[in-house]
C-alpha cells in the first residue's frame, strides 16, 4: 500500500483533480475512486485527503456543495471549476515532463 | 472571478466559524461512517470495524486541525490567543500601560493636529481653479511704490501662451442706507477673463454668466452674511433690486440679486480679507494684478514675457529706472507670514514624538528585562522564537492601536473645537473651510507615527529577548547585571530625551521671550482707556467741507467732559507706515527717509505721546495756515544732532502718480516722542504734518472718553449724521485689543511651545527616573558589597550620578545643536532676542541637567540607604 508521502510532492493535487475531472464526488467516493482506479495502489487516508481538498477549495480549483448521497445522507460533494479544469491541464502536461525526464534517467542509469 | 470567491470563502471561515467547524465535523463523521461500514462488510465485529476505522482515520483530531490551518482558522486563533494574552500582560503591568497609551496618545493628538493645520495652510490650494497657478502681478520694485502709468491698456492676448486667465478684478466699496442705518459693503467686480477663475459659486440662484458682462441691468450675487443680516435669508431674494450708493463716486446704483455666495467666500488674491458683500461683472478694462500662468510654464518665463509686454505697449508711461514686473505665487504670498509659526509647531510637535517615542522604547526595554525570567522559562518550555516575536508585536500594536484610537478621537475633537481660534490667532481664513482639517494628512501623519513606535518597541524588546536567548535560563535567573549592549541603547535613548527636551524647552525659552518683549515694548503711546473707528466721507467732498466735518465734530466730542477726539490718516497696529523721500530744505542728507503720517491736533493727547521740544499740532493749523509739521526725537537727532530742529523746513518728495506737483515746504514747529505703529515697528523717523492741512476721506478716529463705548458710539454715530448724512461710521474697536491681536499669532506659539516644553520634560524625568532605579536595582548587589566593605552612602551617590551624569553630558551637548537649530528656525518670529541668545539656551541646559540629576538622585539614594546586610541575604 502507498502511502500519500511517498507520493511525489504536488501529485496528490493532480489526482484529486483527474477524479473530480469526471463527475463530482464526496470525499469518501473521491477515495474509493482513486484506489479502484490505480488499481487499489494508491490509498490516501483521509489526514491527507480531507487538508488537500480544502486546499484545492481556497484555492478556486475545486467548489463544494452539500447535497444527498447514494444512501441518502448529507455529504459535501466536490466538483471541478472552470479554473480547475485549467489547472488540472497544466499539472498533467507538468506530471508528464517531469515522470518522462525521470524515467528517461532511471532507465539510462 | 476566482479571488471574489475565494474572498467570500475565507469571510465565511472567518464570521460563519461555527457553522464551517460544524460543517467539517459532518464531513469526517460521513467518510468515518462509511469505513465502519466496509469493515463491516469485511466481516468484523461493530466494535473492531470502529477501531480499524478510527486508526485508518489516523487520527481526527489531527485531520481536523489541518484543514483549520488549510482554511486559515488556525492564524485566526493564534492572532486572538496573542491579542487575549498580550491584552491580560499589559493588565498585569498597569503602569506602564497607562504611560505608554497615554504618552502616545498626547504625542500623536499633537503631531496629527499640527499636521492638519499645517496641511490646511500650506500643502492644500487656495480655493480656486488651478489655485497653485495663480500669480500675483507687481509693477513696482516694492509695494507703495509709483506704477507705470495707464497699465490698463496692455493687451494680454499677446501673452496668451504663457497666461491663461489675466484677472483685473477689483474691489469696490458702497454705501447701503436701509432703514435708517448706514452699512459699508465690500464688493468685488469680476473681470469677464477671470470668471471661471475664482472659484465664483452660488448657494442659491445663479453665479455671474459671460452674458453680465454685455451691458444692461447689473446682477449682483450677494455675500452669505449680507443676505442673512439683510434679507434675513430669504429664499426669495432673487430678482429683488438692491440699492447703494457707490464710495468712490458717490452715485446711486441699483442693482438685481441673481444669486448668494456660498459662506465665507472670499476673493482668493486678498484671502486674508473678510467675505465678500457683493459680487458684480466688471464691465470696464483695469489693471491686471492676478494672472494664472499656462499648466508647465514657469514664473520667470512669465515675468520676463510680460515685461516685454509692458515695455512694447506705447501707452504706457514707464517711471524712471522702472525695474519690471515680480511675480509672486498667491498661495506664498498667503501663507508666507505664518509659515515660521506653522512649521516651527509642527517641528516641535514631530520632536515631542520623538520625545516619547524615545521614553516608550525606555519603557519597553527596562520591561522587557524585567520579564527575562518569564521568557527565560517559555523558551525552556519549548516556545519558538517566532512565537515569541509575535507576542512582543503583538503587545506593541496593541499599546499603539489604543493610543491611536484615542488620539484620532481627541484630535478630531479638538480641531473642531480650536479651529476657529487658531484661525483668528493666524489671522487668516484656512483655506478649504474652518471644517477641512482633517484628511489625509491627519490620519496619515498619526498612523505612521504609531507605526514607527510600534516598531521600535518591537524591535527593543526582541533585542532584550535575544539576549536571553543567548543566556539562557541561568543568566536570567541571576538576572546579571545589563551587558555593553543594553546600556549604550539605554544612555543613547536618555541622551536623545535629553537633546530633544533642552532643543524645545530652548525654542519655548526664545519665543516667550520674544511675547515678553513684544508686550513690554514701549509704543511711545498710551493704548488704555482708548477707541477706534474708521470715518468715510463722501468722495465729492471738497478740502473744505472735510476739513469743516472733522473742525465741528471735534468740537462736538469736546464739549463733553472728560472726552478727547483725534483723527490719522494711518490706522495703527494695522502695519507700520512705509518711509518715503523727505525733502530737508539745506541739509546735507536730503532727502531723508521717514513715515510721513496726517494727524489732528487730538493726537498728542488722546494717545498721550510726549512732546519733546517745541509744540504739538493746535485746531489753528488748519487750511490757509502757514503749512507746519511734527517731527519724530529719532529722525530729529538724527537730522540736527545739535537739538536745532523747530523752525527748519521739510517737505514729501514721494508721487503717488509720475508728474505729481510735490506738497508745500514745512515749518517744523515741535518734536514728539517716538512712536511704534505696531509692537515691531523699528523705524522711528516719523514726519507728522495737521490732518486739518490735508483733509482726507477715509480718517482713523481715535477717542478717549470715559463714558461707555455704547454710548459714544451711539452718539458719535449722530453728530456725525447731523454734520455730513452721507458719512459712515465704522465698527469700534479698542486699541487694547488690537495690540493683543498683534501679538496673537506669537502668543499661541509660545503657549503651544510652552505646553510642548512641559509635557516633554516630564517624560525625560519619568525616562530618567526609569533608568537609573533599574540601573540601581541591578546593581543592588554590588552596592551591597560596597557597602558591606566600608563604602559611604554618598561614595555610592557619587558612583551613580557618574554614570548618569555622562549620560546628561552627551544629551547636553547634542542638546546644545538642537537648541542652535531651533533658534534659526524661528528666527524670523523673534524680537529682542537672538536666535542663539547665550543665556535662554544656558538657562536651558542647566534647567534640564539639574531636573535630570534630582529625577536620578531619589532612586540612587534609596539604594544607598539599604542594610548591606539585607541587600546581601537578598541576592
Amino acid at each position: 500500500m502507498s502511502r500519500p508521502t511517498d507520493l511525489v510532492q504536488g501529485t496528490l493535487d493532480l489526482l484529486l483533480l483527474k477524479v473530480l475531472a469526471l463527475e463530482p464526488l464526496h470525499g469518501w467516493a473521491i477515495a474509493q475512486r482513486l484506489a479502484s482506479m490505480s488499481n487499489d495502489q494508491l490509498k490516501v487516508s483521509q489526514g491527507s485527503l480531507y487538508p488537500a481538498l480544502h486546499k484545492l477549495e481556497q484555492h478556486g480549483w475545486i467548489e463544494a456543495e452539500w447535497a444527498s448521497s447514494e444512501n441518502n445522507r448529507r455529504a459535501k460533494f466536490y466538483q471541478l471549476t472552470k479554473a480547475g479544469r485549467r489547472a488540472l491541464e497544466n499539472e498533467t502536461a507538468e506530471w508528464e515532463r517531469l515522470s518522462s525526464a525521470i524515467s528517461m534517467v532511471v532507465r539510462r542509469a | 472571478m476566482r479571488w471574489h470567491k475565494t474572498l467570500l470563502l475565507r469571510l465565511r471561515t472567518l464570521f460563519l466559524r461555527a457553522t464551517v467547524e460544524k460543517e467539517m465535523d459532518e464531513e469526517l463523521r460521513f467518510h468515518l461512517d462509511h469505513l465502519i461500514a466496509h469493515y463491516l462488510k469485511a466481516g468484523h465485529s461493530p466494535a473492531q470495524a470502529r477501531r480499524l476505522a478510527l486508526i485508518d482515520m489516523g487520527g481526527p483530531a489531527q485531520a481536523r486541525e489541518e484543514i483549520r490551518d488549510t482554511r486559515g482558522l488556525g492564524a485566526w486563533d493564534a492572532l486572538t490567543r496573542d491579542v487575549r494574552f498580550a491584552a491580560r500582560s499589559l493588565r498585569h503591568s498597569r503602569g506602564f500601560a497607562t504611560a505608554t497609551v497615554t504618552s502616545l496618545a498626547l504625542g500623536l493628538t499633537l503631531l496629527g493636529t499640527t499636521s492638519a493645520i499645517v496641511d490646511a495652510y500650506l500643502i492644500r490650494p487656495l480655493p480656486a481653479e488651478h489655485a497653485d497657478r495663480l500669480f500675483h502681478v507687481w509693477y513696482s520694485g516694492a509695494p507703495g511704490q509709483v506704477e507705470p502709468a495707464r497699465l490698463s491698456a496692455l493687451d494680454w492676448s499677446a501673452v496668451s501662451d504663457v497666461i491663461e486667465v489675466a484677472d483685473s478684478s477689483i474691489f469696490a466699496r458702497y454705501v447701503l442706507s436701509e432703514s435708517g442705518a448706514t452699512q459699508e459693503l465690500v464688493g468685488l467686480q469680476v473681470a469677464q477673463a477671470s470668471l471661471g477663475a475664482l472659484g465664483l459659486n452660488a448657494s442659491l440662484g445663479r453665479t455671474l454668466r459671460s452674458d453680465d458682462f454685455a451691458g444692461g441691468d447689473m446682477p449682483v450675487v450677494i455675500g452669505n452674511r449680507l443676505w442673512r443680516d439683510q434679507f434675513a435669508a430669504d429664499p426669495g431674494v432673487i430678482g429683488r433690486p438692491l440699492r447703494v450708493t457707490a464710495a468712490s463716486s458717490g452715485a446711486p446704483l441699483t442693482f438685481h440679486v441673481a444669486g448668494v455666495l456660498p459662506p465665507g467666500f472670499r476673493y482668493v488674491r486678498e484671502f486674508s480679507r473678510p467675505e465678500l458683500d457683493l459680487v458684480l461683472p466688471y464691465r470696464e478694462r483695469g489693471r491686471v494684478y492676478m494672472v494664472r500662468l499656462r499648466e508647465g510654464v514657469s514664473a520667470a518665463t512669465a515675468q520676463e514675457r510680460i515685461n516685454t509686454l509692458v515695455r512694447n505697449t506705447s501707452e504706457v508711461v514707464l517711471t524712471a529706472n522702472w525695474p519690471g514686473v515680480r511675480l509672486e505665487s498667491v498661495h506664498d504670498r498667503y501663507v508666507s507670514p505664518i509659515r515660521p509659526t506653522l512649521t516651527s509647531a509642527w517641528l516641535a510637535s514631530a520632536c515631542v514624538l520623538l520625545i516619547v517615542a524615545a521614553n516608550i522604547t525606555i519603557l519597553m526595554l527596562l520591561r522587557s528585562l524585567r520579564r527575562q525570567r518569564e521568557v527565560a522559562v517559555r523558551l525552556a518550555l519549548g516556545a519558538g522564537t517566532a512565537h515569541l516575536v509575535r507576542a512582543v508585536v503583538t503587545e506593541a500594536a496593541l499599546v499603539c492601536g489604543a493610543a491611536l484610537l484615542i488620539a484620532m478621537t481627541l484630535s478630531t475633537w479638538l480641531l473642531s473645537r480650536l479651529t476657529p481660534e487658531i484661525e483668528q490667532s493666524l489671522g487668516r481664513a484656512i483655506p478649504g473651510g474652518s471644517s477641512s482639517p482633517v484628511g489625509w494628512a491627519f490620519t496619515g501623519a498619526m498612523a505612521s507615527g504609531a507605526v514607527v513606535v510600534m516598531i521600535a518597541m518591537s524591535l527593543i524588546a526582541f533585542f532584550a529577548m535575544r539576549r536571553t536567548r543567548a543566556g539562557g535560563l541561568t543568566s536570567a535567573a541571576r538576572a546579571a547585571s545589563d551587558r555593553p549592549g543594553v546600556r549604550w541603547m539605554r544612555a543613547g535613548l536618555i541622551t536623545l530625551e535629553i537633546a530633544g527636551s533642552i532643543a524645545l524647552l530652548a525654542g519655548c525659552g526664545l519665543m516667550v521671550r520674544t511675547a515678553l518683549a513684544l508686550v513690554a515694548v514701549d509704543l511711545g503711546f498710551t493704548t488704555a482707556g482708548v477707541m477706534r473707528t474708521r470715518v468715510a466721507l463722501p468722495v465729492d467732498g471738497t478740502d473744505q467741507s472735510r476739513l469743516d466735518f472733522f473742525t465741528r465734530l471735534q468740537d462736538g466730542v469736546r464739549s463733553r467732559p472728560g472726552a478727547d477726539i483725534a483723527f490719522a490718516n494711518w490706522t495703527l497696529f494695522s502695519e507700520a507706515a512705509r518711509p518715503q523721500d523727505v525733502d530737508i530744505d539745506g541739509h546735507p542728507t536730503s532727502p531723508a527717509r521717514a513715515a510721513v503720517t496726517a494727524v489732528s491736533d487730538g493726537y498728542t493727547s488722546v494717545l498721550q505721546v510726549a512732546v519733546v521740544a517745541g509744540r504739538a499740532f493746535t485746531p489753528a493749523d488748519a487750511l490757509g495756515a502757514p503749512p507746519v509739521a511734527l517731527v519724530s526725537d529719532t529722525l530729529a537727532r538724527r537730522l540736527w544732532p545739535d537739538g536745532a530742529a523747530i523752525g527748519q523746513r521739510l517737505r514729501g518728495s514721494d508721487r503717488s502718480q509720475a508728474g505729481e506737483p510735490l506738497g508745500p515746504w514745512r515749518t517744523i514747529v515741535g518734536v514728539v516722542g517716538d512712536v511704534r505703529q505696531t509692537p515691531e515697528d523699528e523705524d522711528l523717523a516719523d514726519v507728522y504734518v495737521p490732518l486739518l492741512q490735508v483733509p482726507t476721506q477715509y480718517a482713523s478716529v481715535m477717542i478717549r472718553s470715559k463714558e461707555p463705548a455704547q454710548t459714544w458710539l451711539r452718539d458719535l454715530r449722530q453728530s456725525v449724521s447731523r454734520i455730513e448724512p452721507r458719512a459712515i461710521v465704522g465698527a469700534p474697536t479698542s486699541l487694547d485689543l488690537e495690540r493683543d491681536r498683534m501679538l496673537s499669532s506669537r502668543r499661541l506659539l509660545a503657549g503651544l511651545l510652552t505646553g510642548l516644553a512641559v509635557f516633554a520634560s516630564l517624560l525625560t524625568v519619568v525616562g530618567v527616573y526609569g533608568v537609573t532605579a533599574h540601573g540601581a536595582r541591578q546593581r543592588e548587589g554590588e552596592t551591597a558589597l560596597r557597602l558591606a566593605l566600608g563604602a559611604t552612602p554618598a561614595q555610592i551617590v557619587r558612583l551613580f550620578l557618574g554614570d548618569t551624569a555622562k549620560m546628561l553630558a552627551a544629551g547636553a551637548g547634542i542638546g546644545l545643536a538642537g537648541a542652535t537649530l531651533v533658534g534659526q528656525s524661528l528666527k524670523s518670529l523673534l524680537h529682542h532676542v537672538e536666535a542663539s541668545d547665550p543665556l535662554t539656551v544656558m538657562t536651558t541646559i542647566a534647567g534640564v541637567l539639574i531636573v535630570a540629576l534630582l529625577a536620578a538622585w531619589v532612586p540612587v539614594r534609596r539604594t544607598s540607604r539599604l542594610q548591606p546586610g539585607r541587600l546581601l541575604r537578598d541576592l
